[in-house]
């Protein structure tokens, strides 16, 4: 299992921080409307527990999406069905939404809050990575040929009130990456 | 490589690439993108791109908008909007489509600001993977039905054989009853005739004795009296004058029992051969409960309910009769005072249904499935022969109709007959 | 003389980050505060002139550090440091009397900027 000292998980919520901060303001000014976020938790995951987290996503829309490059891992966006509908709304679909409409929704939104999350981390760590498209993801059925022992799950929530928006949305760095990503921070913390 | 090359690299990409600027102008497109296009246009540079793709023009733009702000690469799927740009297929001979599945992309090109000068648009032809996909998705849904279709022929075709096993089951016993039957009736024939003659001689001896001993106490001496008294007395004469009639009494009873079952069991085995003719089942009903009434009057209230027309039908008149006899009298049986009877009769197309209910105790689950059995019965020992449903059964089959019996313990039983209405 | 500052932030390294940006050539003894109510310690002990201030603390945050700085009549110029960067945050930020108001994570370049404006430079 991956162990984070207390230092490098202060400096790892902190740039997390900055990063869904960079986040909420993209999709805020997107949709001209305030976003408001949690405080990022970091937290390894055995296969179980990542497995029993997935669980609880059934009752939302999901979406994954991943990412390649010198830190790898993917993101998982899910956003609840109740909020769609406003959403969809003020970012110009056509409404009631049918399921195609939906998913380019879903797969918008999640495009949208995976790229400003990730180009903050990384260009606040200078790394570089690349994000491909995003998929619709049904966490029902179970991942399968796990063949990683631990992942590190940042987890944001993004909601807008007046709206029931809410969405969460999981970073899962591979375990090499969590190397790569640790030697910028640790430089950081030495300097 | 110079910029001359990378431009002809661009160019001859395999996907359709088009840049726009900030006010959505086009200032470049490759060969692949202009090519592709079934609306000709001469030229697309310098050209709004909003206002030649009107149609998709507010999806374009809201695309667009985000890669602009977000500085952050958007995306577009087939699977929720097939077609972008009026596009064809790249397979005009042998494909399938004839418009051409698009993913798009939208890139952000950053300036030395750091701001986004500039989109690129990429669309990538996933016509073969879509017309797979949509193959497949089409192929999965056919073996769906397939699979439902099948499923439900398998189960009717289980309910079949559940038929067939009850109707052999039946069969066989059936034989076998024809032949006890068979062997029982002599037999019990000349022990009903001889208790019958039997029961005459004995009429006639015990008048004979009668009178005898009238004449005698008047007329012998009163010690001959004394002694045939003694006599009488020590034979307990009198007692077997008492008891004679009543035990051949009994035992006609019982071979009338007897020839009872056995008419029962050839009716079941081979129901005779009556003539068939036009039955009026409406008024069978009513004359079924004529002769119930007896046993209806303390146990039940009855409801019936009969078309306004009678019902007529093909059949044999004394087999419907037992039938309806038999189902009520068990139906009754079921019941404690105050039930309800309900008899229900009506058509359903050419079918007849006819049922007949209590508010009895109910079938046990595991009885259900051998009412039908002959000499299946709950009924104390002697007091049913559990032949009554097994005869219901065979007239249902020789009338190539239908019997579903359904109970609820403590609620009552319902039987539902359905009969054709053209059978003739 | 050296001015006393403090740098608000709960994050060791914000704080770090805040301290390595500061102006080689500002004359400044630096104080640092893990929360709101140690940065209104510091204000009240003094050691803040200048106050870099973070807005999501726990105990008392940054908006929670204005509003007591601004009933007190406190003299502290507060420039705040948020990863909140929705103008929402900026707007309130502003109305509760904060001098400016900094997007992290924040360079060297724009601290000097801002002190330069300011007029503490």
């Amino acid at each position: 299992m991956i162990t984070l000292s207390e230092e490098e998980q202060d400096a790892l919520q902190e740039i997390m921080n900055i990063s869904m901060g960079q986040a909420a303001d993209a999709l805020a000014r997107l949709i001209q409307t305030k976003v408001a976020l949690s405080v990022p938790a970091i937290e390894a995951l055995s296969p179980e527990a990542f497995q029993g987290m997935l669980e609880g996503l059934k009752s939302s829309w999901s979406a994954r999406q991943s990412f390649v490059g010198s830190i790898r891992g993917e993101v998982i966006t899910s956003i609840q069905k109740e909020g769609c509908e406003a959403l969809a709304d003020i970012m110009d679909f056509d409404l009631p939404l049918d399921k195609a409409a939906t998913e380019e929704l879903v797969l918008e939104v999640t495009n949208i809050l995976s790229g400003a999350c990730l180009q903050g981390f990384t260009s606040q760590l200078e790394l570089t990575t690349q994000l491909n498209m995003p998929a619709f993801y049904y966490p029902e059925n179970a991942i399968k040929n796990i063949d990683w022992s631990s992942v590190l799950v940042i987890e944001v929530d993004f909601k807008i009130e007046h709206m029931k928006f809410d969405a969460r949305v999981l970073i899962g760095l591979s375990e090499g990456s969590i190397e790569q990503a640790l030697i910028p921070i640790r430089a950081l913390l030495e300097e | 490589m110079d910029e001359v090359e990378f431009e002809r690299v661009i160019q001859q990409m395999p996907m359709g690439a088009c840049i726009i600027n900030e006010q959505c102008i086009i200032t470049f497109t490759n060969s692949a993108f202009f090519g592709g296009l079934t609306t000709r246009n001469d030229h697309l540079t310098g050209q709004n791109l909003l206002t030649i793709f009107a149609e998709q023009a507010r999806f374009l733009k809201r695309k667009i908008d985000s890669v602009f702000v977000l500085k952050n690469p958007s995306f577009s799927y087939w699977q929720q909007r097939p077609h972008v740009f009026p596009m064809r297929s790249t397979r005009p001979i042998t494909g399938d489509e004839s418009q051409m599945y698009q993913n798009v992309q939208f890139m952000p090109i950053i300036n030395h600001n750091g701001d986004v000068g500039h989109v690129c648009i990429v669309v990538t032809d996933v016509t073969a993977e879509a017309s797979y996909f949509m193959q497949q998705t089409a192929l999965k849904n056919e073996l769906e039905r397939d699979h439902k279709k099948l499923k439900q022929l398998h189960d009717e075709l289980k309910t079949a054989q559940k038929q067939m096993l009850q109707s052999e089951k039946m069969a066989s016993i059936g034989q076998l009853a024809a032949g006890v039957a068979h062997e029982i009736n002599n037999p019990i024939g000349f022990v009903r005739s001889n208790l019958e003659t039997l029961n005459d001689y004995m009429d006639k001896l015990i008048k004979t004795n009668e009178t005898q001993k009238k004449i005698i106490s008047k007329q012998a001496e009163p010690r001959f009296i004394a002694l045939l008294d003694d006599v009488y007395e020590k034979n307990g004469i009198a007692f077997i004058c008492e008891d004679l009639p009543e035990l051949v009494e009994e035992s006609l009873e019982g071979t009338e029992r007897v020839r009872k079952i056995v008419n029962g069991l050839r009716d079941f085995a081979s129901p005779d051969n009556e003539t068939w003719c036009e039955v009026n089942l409406s008024a069978e009903i009513g004359s079924a409960l004529i002769v119930l009434e007896n046993e209806i009057k303390y146990k039940a209230t009855t409801a019936v309910t009969l078309p306004e027309e009678d019902i007529v039908f093909w059949a044999k008149p004394s087999a419907i009769r037992q039938l309806l006899f038999n189902t009520m009298i068990n139906a009754l049986h079921a019941m404690q005072p105050m039930g309800v009877l309900s008899i229900e009769c009506g058509y359903n197309n050419k079918d007849i249904l006819l049922s007949i209910s209590d508010t009895g105790c109910g079938i046990e689950p595991d009885d259900l499935a051998r009412i039908f059995d002959p000499f299946f019965t709950t009924k104390d020992v002697g007091k049913g022969t559990g032949l009554g449903l097994s005869e219901v059964y065979a007239t249902v089959q020789e009338h190539q109709g239908e019997v579903n019996v359904t109970s609820e313990l403590g609620k009552g039983t319902c039987f539902e007959f359905t009969f054709k209405a053209d059978l003739r | 003389m050296a001015i006393p500052i403090t740098i608000a932030d709960d994050s060791a390294l914000s704080r770090k980050t805040i301290r390595r940006v500061l102006p080689a050539d500002w004359d400044v003894t630096v104080h640092e505060a893990k929360n709101g109510v140690e940065a209104l310690e510091a204000v009240n002990n003094g050691l803040a002139e200048v106050l870099f201030l973070d807005l999501q603390m726990p105990q008392m945050n940054g908006y929670e550090v204005l509003h007591e700085l601004h009933d007190k009549h406190k003299k502290t110029i507060v420039i705040v440091i948020s990863a909140d960067i929705q103008p929402e945050a900026q707007a309130l930020v502003n109305s509760l009397g904060a001098f400016r108001f900094l997007k992290k994570p924040i360079s060297a370049e724009e601290l000097s900027d801002t002190l330069q404006e300011v007029g503490l430079l």
